[in-house]
């Protein structure tokens, strides 16, 4: 007890350990796993992203003017980073950033 | 007239992390029964395992039963997986692997300490240890780019390699976290508050330990030796310096401690594995697909878990089984229950670490 | 002091209560080393509380509890208008009373069961305060405190009292680890945990009424020396502050054992110490 006191009482001259979060922003690791972004000019549609994603969180749809549309949902995204290691052009077509998804 | 008040402890309660109900039947804050219901969380995972994802997949799937030992289950998954498909991995990926296991450990003693120090009203030390968790969470956070759940494990390797800049913070914040232990300890042994909290309640014997099957920690602090570390062979254990760590009285105060020193155990070997990491491939490549059916344990941080496949040689899984520790410890925790005080309840339970989205899955 | 000035600290006594509370979130904050709340915290929560929905569960529950922030009211203003100490322990009594009896007329067994652990710990710390006030008798010989606060200070006298009035302290207030009857992670608050929205400010204001009652005691000890008196406010702010961070909530049992064996103890030591020592 005496020595958890002392420490509560030392406690008041250290520096928080808590960050004032809105308006200080968290420090990201580096290779944080963010965002998987794409670039459609270098893709060759071999649709191996969209298999082995366990979410469904990457799905070709096809619209009028594009037989398949590229279509990629952050809120299902887990972030494993399967589609990436699985795309034939890995960093080319699928990267995986350190962007975060935003906050609606 | 009736005799006893019905005390409800779920399924939403200030000190419960998840859904799990129990009704006490009380003769004035003495518990004499006592009546449980942990299906709140049910989400069909097993079901889940076999109907909607493929083999490659479930990894990532099964890793969602629990938030804390997200990288024991699937490590238990890709084992058990690897063994139907023949997969040998090396001693590197095998080395991070364990590295991976014990930080998860260390993680969740370190929330099973400041839960049961939250449970016992202290909440100075719940936050203490909430930000000394930081430390071992940081470390995660850098080696797999994840902070919850990791995906570090893949079918055949893991996902990342260890970058020297991680190696320098782990070995940083682990010297650190290795002191910040020694004082938990001090701390935890020279209160008298938790003292008059923590010992001698909720004591589970040495043959009850055996009689209602207990696992994990909860075993070992009541001098069991029921660890499948030291059981089985499937992880190089033995060479990175692991040691059985037992307490006497089965009590939460044995328990708090066998924790403690088993995080400094964990910190132990996760320096070794550190030191003695060697270059080499993280991934070992595999092809066909799996059909046979295989056992797995392994030692999650609240006990042994147990993975059974099934594989028909397709795609898709046959059988998933998990069992979590958890659903062992039920039994255990309601005969503890069984005589002490309400007022202990929220206590005893914590120290239980029980986890219900795994027992429900 | 003057009528006037004395009628604005009573009534203006749950506003400077809680910035004190507010204060005191923010000590606990800096001792587990996080940031904490603004020190106006108490009022935003009032603000919230007040957008809230009304709802009763019962009538008598509410009015009891009405009854209770009132008559706390009543004897902070008798605290600041010199009233005798002993009406004033007793008015608090009573105003405790009220808030145990608003516990048990409500159908939720942690309401009960606060309400007789609040039972059990007002059974503790009833006797220690008036064997305290016994103690005060002796040494300024009367009850009144416009007369002690008027009598030169004989803090040496009263080092026991002090000392056993600092396990009263963490008791009414319910602050660990004498916290039994309010037990957030067991009984969930026990008798707060049916109020809400205004009902529940109220409950929240009487905190910082509590507040000012157990530290006006403490207070009191160093009679006409006003800053000797700041000083052992705040000295015993920070000892029950910290005591707070360091330690688990005890038993309700435990606490009836503590508090008679160290704050009793110390009562009894502190009377015979003014007999034969101090006279
Ligand atoms: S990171 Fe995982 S979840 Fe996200 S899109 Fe890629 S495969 Fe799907
Ligand atoms: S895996 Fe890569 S190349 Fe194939 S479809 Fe996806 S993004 Fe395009």
């Amino acid at each position: 007890m005496i020595k958890s006191i002392i420490e509560s009482f030392s406690n008041l001259f250290a520096k928080s350990e808590t960050i004032n979060y809105p308006y200080e922003q968290i420090a990201k690791f580096k290779n944080y796993r963010g965002l998987i972004e794409y670039s459609a000019d270098e893709c060759i549609f071999c649709y191996k992203c969209e298999k082995v994603c366990p979410p469904d969180a990457i799905v070709f749809k096809p619209t009028k003017e594009k037989n398949r549309l590229y279509e990629y949902n952050p809120n299902l995204c887990i972030y494993c980073g399967e589609c990436v290691r699985n795309c034939p052009k890995e960093d080319l077509a699928l990267w995986q950033s350190e962007k975060k998804p935003k906050i609606i | 007239m009736k005799k006893t008040i019905t005390i409800p402890l779920g399924s939403q309660h200030i000190s419960l992390l998840e859904p799990v109900r129990f009704n006490f039947s009380c003769e004035n804050e003495k518990i004499t029964d006592v009546d449980y219901n942990v299906g709140f969380v049910h989400r069909g995972i097993e079901k889940a395992c076999t109907e909607k994802f493929e083999y490659k997949q479930v990894g990532y799937v099964v890793a969602r039963v629990c938030g804390l030992c997200a990288i024991t289950h699937t490590m238990a998954y890709t084992l058990g997986i690897e063994h139907i498909l023949n997969i040998k991995t090396n001693k590197k990926i095998d080395y991070l692997r364990i590295l991976m296991l014990e930080l998860d450990r260390i993680h969740s003693h370190l929330l099973c300490l400041a839960h049961t120090a939250e449970n016992s009203g202290f909440e100075g030390m719940f936050m203490k240890i909430m930000g000394d968790r930081e430390l071992v969470m940081d470390i995660q956070e850098a080696i797999s780019g994840n902070r919850v759940q990791f995906d570090f494990v893949c079918i055949g390797g893991v996902n990342r390699d260890i970058s020297t800049e991680c190696e320098k913070l782990a070995f940083t914040n682990l010297a650190l976290l290795d002191k910040k232990v020694d004082d938990l300890i001090g701390k935890f042994t020279s209160n008298w508050s938790t003292a008059l909290k923590y010992k001698n309640i909720g004591a589970l014997s040495y043959d009850d330990a055996f009689n209602f099957n207990a696992l994990g920690p909860l075993a070992r602090a009541a001098g069991a030796a029921i660890d499948v570390r030291a059981e089985s062979s499937i992880l190089p254990y033995k060479e990175v310096g692991y040691k059985m760590i037992l307490g006497q009285n089965g009590d939460i105060y044995d328990r708090n401690l066998v924790r403690l020193k088993e995080i400094k155990n964990s910190i132990l070997m996760c320096q070794n594995i550190l030191s003695g990491l060697t270059e080499g491939e993280i991934l070992v490549k595999f092809k066909g697909k799996p059909n046979g059916e295989s056992f797995t344990r392994l030692e999650a941080p609240r006990g042994e878990i147990f993975y059974y496949l099934n594989a028909n040689g397709t795609n898709m899984l046959q059988r998933v089984r998990i069992k979590t520790p958890t659903f062992s410890q039920i039994p255990g925790m309601v005969e503890i229950f069984k005589g002490s005080d309400y007022a202990d309840a929220p206590a005893i339970l914590a120290s239980f670490d029980p986890c219900m989205s795994c027992t429900a899955k | 002091m003057s009528i006037v000035f004395s009628f604005m600290l009573g009534f203006f006594a749950p506003i400077y209560g809680g910035i004190f509370y507010g204060i005191d979130r923010v000590l606990k904050a800096k001792m587990q080393r996080r940031k904490g709340p603004p020190v106006l915290q108490p009022f935003y929560d009032m603000l919230k509380l007040f957008s809230k929905t009304k709802f009763i569960v019962n009538a008598p529950h509410t009015i009891w509890m009405i009854f209770y922030f009132l008559s706390l009211w009543a004897v902070v203003f008798m605290i600041f208008f010199g009233g005798n100490l002993l009406y004033i322990i007793f008015g608090h009594l009573l105003a405790t009373v009220f808030f145990i009896i608003s516990g048990y007329s409500v159908n939720s067994i942690f309401s009960q069961l606060g309400s007789n652990r609040k039972l059990l710990s007002v059974v503790a710390y009833e006797p220690i305060l008036i064997v305290n006030a016994i103690c005060i008798y002796l040494v300024f010989g009367t009850f009144e405190i416009s007369e002690i606060l008027a009598a030169p200070n004989n803090f040496n006298s009263l080092v026991f009292t002090f000392l056993s009035l600092l396990f009263v302290v963490p008791t009414v207030l319910k602050l660990s680890p004498f916290d039994a009857s309010k037990a957030h992670q067991e009984i969930v608050g026990g008798i707060e945990v049916e109020f809400g929205g205004v009902f529940y400010e109220l409950v929240y204001a009487a905190k910082f009424l509590e507040m000012i009652f157990v530290y006006s005691f403490i207070f009191i000890l160093a009679s006409n020396d006003y800053i000797f008196g700041t000083f052992l406010v705040v000295f015993s702010f920070f000892a029950v502050a910290l005591v707070d961070n360091s330690t688990a909530r005890i038993k309700i049992d435990s606490l009836l054992k503590a508090l008679y064996m160290y704050g009793f103890g110390l009562g009894i030591v502190s009377i015979f110490w003014i007999l034969l020592c101090c006279i």
